[in-house]
């Protein structure tokens, strides 16, 4: 294997493969004292989850789930963290300021393109307003966050970590679970997470040299080696810091992202009833919704039509596509067959999947952008780890208390260039009509305020595939708000280590 | 129905109320119709590349955007400061040197997205007073100054620096500025100190030019194979096949890729279409991405940003300065929440755009061709390193051909390894090598 070798024992495990257990919780705590942060680094050292443990737990599920091993291993709580600015200022990683302007500036609105006006036009409280944040922004400054992972009672098992962690001399400023929801769905009831890259690389796993993005066999295209179809395997520096102190840490963009599933319905009802009076055809509230979002709720794409969206093809089909080019038949290693994929023969216009869906928005993938190509448009993208929080919409009755409580997703993106990665795919593409290809906002994540930095109507261009009319429509609500966030930095467990060194003892004085 | 004419960028009219108006606006059209004539005869029989002065566009003006910054930039230096820096270092050529004549040397900027800026400094400080970005092809000013060098002269006073002179604006020697034009001593010098190391009215550097933009376009048309026989349209490897502009840009690929995929669209199923340039010819700046420019209170400062010449949509040149009584500067101006110090932060948020049309291909099927160029290396590049590596097309400087990689560079696409005859443009092409534009006579 000509390929990278990564430290299996020295990258935190969210980073790769990723966490992917039943329940996350995240804690939040300011402080910038480095005493206090090395106490802190002391106390959560020892319990750092490592990518070969998650991998080795990821297979032995994987091996469960397809008959092979007679039990889902039980597993302890793991744990992995990030720092903000003022963290690693205070433990010296001076040399993060130079890697990205981003990190430095952090997750302010003019890099992200949020509100920044803190009332309302009533005068009410803005949440998307940084400094009414939850989490994050110029009042609630994240220095710290854990992220804990468990199968269950996540709540109970964090508590004497967090406690010690408080007692180190930090403020607790938050705290949050997350929870997978049933087929790994989010709250607007997608499934979620099916084109994350994969990395190319191998690991040393408990003494055996293994790939740390699983193959299945599909053939190289254009260069680019892929794990399952679809996935491209892009070079761990896209995600790794390679050199120094920083080598083995990643930059995590945090988003708490409030979801306001009633609104998206209503108001996706509301655009159904408008399109299909434009064009004298029915269009149905689940066929705009499936625009806004370039795939079924099952999570079969737009690209890959099929009879029945609710009866979804095969994981390994769902992401073989592009927007412009044809993909050919394959034969996986495992013998198992994925159909070919069809181009778009009105890619320009969005035919089959419009030019402002999110899905085309964030990775356009096969089609040239205002930045360049098929190329830069993988090196945009992001190893995201997100998980719901709050809990499940109730569409069998719409006066449930439970309807009335917050929900939406705690996102988390691990990359080595924020205002490349993140920034680009966030302001430069999802906030404009413009970019990467020009016919709309992203209407599901996309803001787009106006000069009072409010977050205003949002347009993109129908376009009616059989009459070849393009309706303009708007998405008059803000169905997805930030309310939460930092630009942070996760380091190596090595790194950790080092820093906490000599500090154990007091950590817990 | 009005006869069909290509109007000046932008529908400027530099000359208004002068008498040497009238035939400058037949010259510009004459000269338009002349670079698409030309490129289009050179496409060889069903091109699928046309101009409406022949027949009308019957889709409306299609948008195609792309960022103002430098992409092989970002990709040699790496993005953020060094990018900035490094775009706003004069460089230097001789490859403007007639045949035969004592070398002359030109500066031009590496700015090569078909977006220039300059940044002024206020006299005895080291603020930045404005930043003027422009985006107006060299050939409407050597085109200008033919006509009326007076206006010119008026114009530079007026965007520029009102010390200009109309010395200051004068070659000094012969220019060979591309196969058929010569330049000659005491006319207009597009590469003048106020348009280079004092200051920015028109672009400099040897890619952008409006010829350029036509040229791409039209050879873009053709549909390529590799050496399979399939067709290529992986947006770089298509350029580097095809042989047309720069891979290592984000204008070229994207603006040949549009025009590739709109004439036969890669999908079975779509109609084959002819594509052109829509009227007024020009690269432009769309404006500014909004929300990014900001005071030192957070507030928004997007209507810093105003077009001089041309409008939002279609801007020609463009200043960033502090309106009257703003009561702070440009240097507390924060880009993204980080201080403005360099015109590059600006460009990173710049929009530019240019328009194309349609009509229906009446002529035979398109077949494609096998590639005419390719693009080249370093030797052991990982694959994986490709996409953050510049890339070289060498041509023979004489006969503009695909040459052979040097300096011990690969081939960075093998399987798409030039196999046919080149385009006749690229002998033109090749003479500085750079892209370049004809610049027919009249």
């Amino acid at each position: 294997m000509s390929e990278p070798v990564l430290d299996g024992v020295d990258i935190q495990g969210n980073i790769l493969p990723g966490f992917r257990r039943a329940e996350e919780m995240l804690v939040g705590f300011s402080g910038t004292d480095p005493i206090a942060l090395r106490r802190a680094l002391a106390i959560i050292a020892p319990h750092l989850t490592c990518l070969a443990t998650a991998i080795d737990h990821r297979d032995a599920r994987k091996a469960f789930f397809l008959g092979n091993a007679p039990d889902v291993p039980s597993t302890s709580l793991w744990l992995n963290y990030a720092l903000g600015k003022g963290a690693t200022d205070a433990l010296g990683l001076s040399s993060l300021g130079d890697k990205d302007a981003a990190f430095v500036a952090g997750m302010v609105p003019s890099r992200t393109g949020d509100s920044s006006n803190a009332s309302l036009p009533d005068g009410s409280r803005n949440p998307a307003a940084p400094p009414n944040w939850v989490v994050g922004g110029p009042v609630r400054k994240l220095d710290l966050l854990l992220i804990f992972a468990a199968d269950e009672n996540i709540e109970n098992a964090v508590r004497p970590i967090v406690d010690a962690v408080r007692d180190c001399g930090l403020i607790q400023i938050y705290s949050e679970v997350g929870r997978l929801l049933p087929e790994d769905k989010e709250h607007f009831g997608f499934q979620d997470g099916i084109s994350n890259p994969g990395v190319l690389g191998v690991v040393d796993v408990g003494g055996v040299r293994r790939f740390v993005t699983t193959r299945y066999g599909v053939p190289d295209r254009n260069g680019v080696s892929f794990g399952k179809p679809g996935q491209p395997l892009l070079d761990p520096e896209q995600f790794l810091f390679d050199a120094d102190e920083l080598r083995n840490g990643s930059f995590l963009v945090f988003r708490r992202l409030q979801q306001d599933v009633a609104k998206f319905y209503l108001d996706t009802s509301e655009l159904a009833k408008s399109i299909s009076t434009e064009t004298g055809e029915f269009v149905s509230p689940e066929a705009v919704r499936a625009r806004i979002v370039g795939r079924w709720p099952s999570g079969q794409p737009l690209m890959r039509p099929v009879a029945d969206p609710n009866r979804p093809e095969s994981q390994f089909a769902i992401n073989h596509f592009e927007f412009a080019s044809a993909l050919p038949e394959l034969v996986l290693s495992s013998g198992d067959k994925v159909a070919a994929a069809t181009g778009d023969p009105q890619v320009a216009n969005g035919g089959r999947c419009p030019i402002w869906a999110h899905i085309r928005k964030v990775n356009p993938r096969d089609l040239p952008t205002d930045k360049g190509g098929a190329d830069e448009t993988r090196g945009f993208q992001m190893l995201r780890r997100g998980i719901p929080f709050g809990p499940q919409f109730d569409h069998g009755n719409l006066a449930s208390p439970t309807n009335t409580a917050e929900r939406g997703l705690l996102f988390l993106a691990y990359q080595t260039s924020i205002s490349q990665q993140f920034e680009t795919l966030n302001g430069d593409w999802m906030n404009t009509e413009l970019n990467p290809s020009p016919g709309g906002f992203d209407l599901l994540v996309g803001q787009r305020l106006t000069l009072t930095r409010l977050n205003d109507a949002k347009p993109a261009m129908w376009f009616d595939q059989p009459t070849g009319k393009t309706i303009p429509i708007v998405a008059s609500s803000q169905w997805v708000l930030p309310t939460g966030g930092a630009y942070l930095f996760a380091p190596s467990i090595g790194w950790t280590r080092k820093q906490s060194a000599g500090n154990s003892r007091a950590g817990h004085s | 129905m009005a006869k069909f004419t290509y109007t000046p960028p932008g529908n400027l009219d530099d000359l208004a109320g002068r008498a040497s108006r009238e035939q400058f606006l037949v010259n510009w059209d004459q000269y338009i119709l002349k670079a698409f004539r030309d490129n289009i005869g050179d496409l060889g029989d069903d091109p699928l590349f046309f101009t409406e002065a022949d027949t009308p566009a019957t889709t409306p003006a299609v948008r195609i955007p792309w960022n103002a910054f430098p992409l092989s930039l970002t990709r040699k230096v790496g993005a953020g400061v060094a990018a900035w820096k490094a775009a706003d270092i004069l460089q230097s050529t001789t490859g403007y040197t007639p045949p035969g004549a004592p070398k002359v040397t030109t500066q031009y900027r590496p700015q090569d997205e078909y977006c220039e800026w300059f940044a002024y400094i206020t006299p005895g400080t080291t603020k930045i007073s404005r930043i003027v970005f422009t985006a107006e092809g060299p050939e409407y000013w050597i085109k200008l100054a033919e006509a009326d060098l007076d206006q010119v002269v008026a114009l530079y006073q007026a965007y520029v620096d009102p010390q200009v002179k109309q010395s200051d604006l004068l070659l000094t020697a012969d220019l060979q500025y591309d196969r058929d034009t010569v330049l000659a001593a005491g006319t207009y010098n597009p590469f003048n100190i106020w348009n280079t190391k004092k200051g920015v009215m028109h672009l400099t550097h040897p890619a952008n030019t409006l010829g350029a933009e036509i040229n791409l376009a039209a050879v873009a048309s053709q549909t390529v194979k590799d050496n399979t026989g399939a067709r290529v349209t992986d947006v770089r490897r298509l350029v580097c096949c095809a042989g047309y502009g720069d891979a290592n840009r984000s204008s070229d690929p994207l603006i040949g890729w549009n025009v590739n995929t709109t004439c036969v669209p890669i999908a079975a199923g779509g109609a084959v279409l002819d594509a052109t340039l829509a009227d007024p010819v020009a690269l432009y700046m769309d404006g500014l991405q909004p929300g990014f420019l900001t005071g030192p209170s957070g507030e928004s400062l997007d209507g810093w940003f105003q077009f001089r010449r041309g409008a939002p949509g279609k801007g020609l040149l463009a200043v960033l300065e502090a309106p009257a009584g703003a009561g702070f500067g440009l240097d507390q101006v924060l880009v993204k929440g980080v201080p403005l110090t360099r015109g590059g932060q600006i460009a990173e948020i710049i929009n530019m755009v240019l328009y194309a049309k349609a009509k229906p291909h009446t002529g035979n099927a398109p077949s494609l061709v096998g590639c005419t160029s390719h693009c080249c290396m370093p030797a052991g590049t990982a694959p994986a390193k490709i996409p953050s590596t510049n890339l070289n097309q060498p041509r023979d400087r004489n006969t503009g051909l695909a040459a052979p990689c040097r300096n011990g560079d690969v081939n960075a696409y093998p399987e798409i390894t030039a196999t046919g005859a080149p385009q006749k443009k690229a002998a033109e092409e090749a003479s500085h090598g750079v892209r370049k534009t004809r610049l027919g006579g009249q």
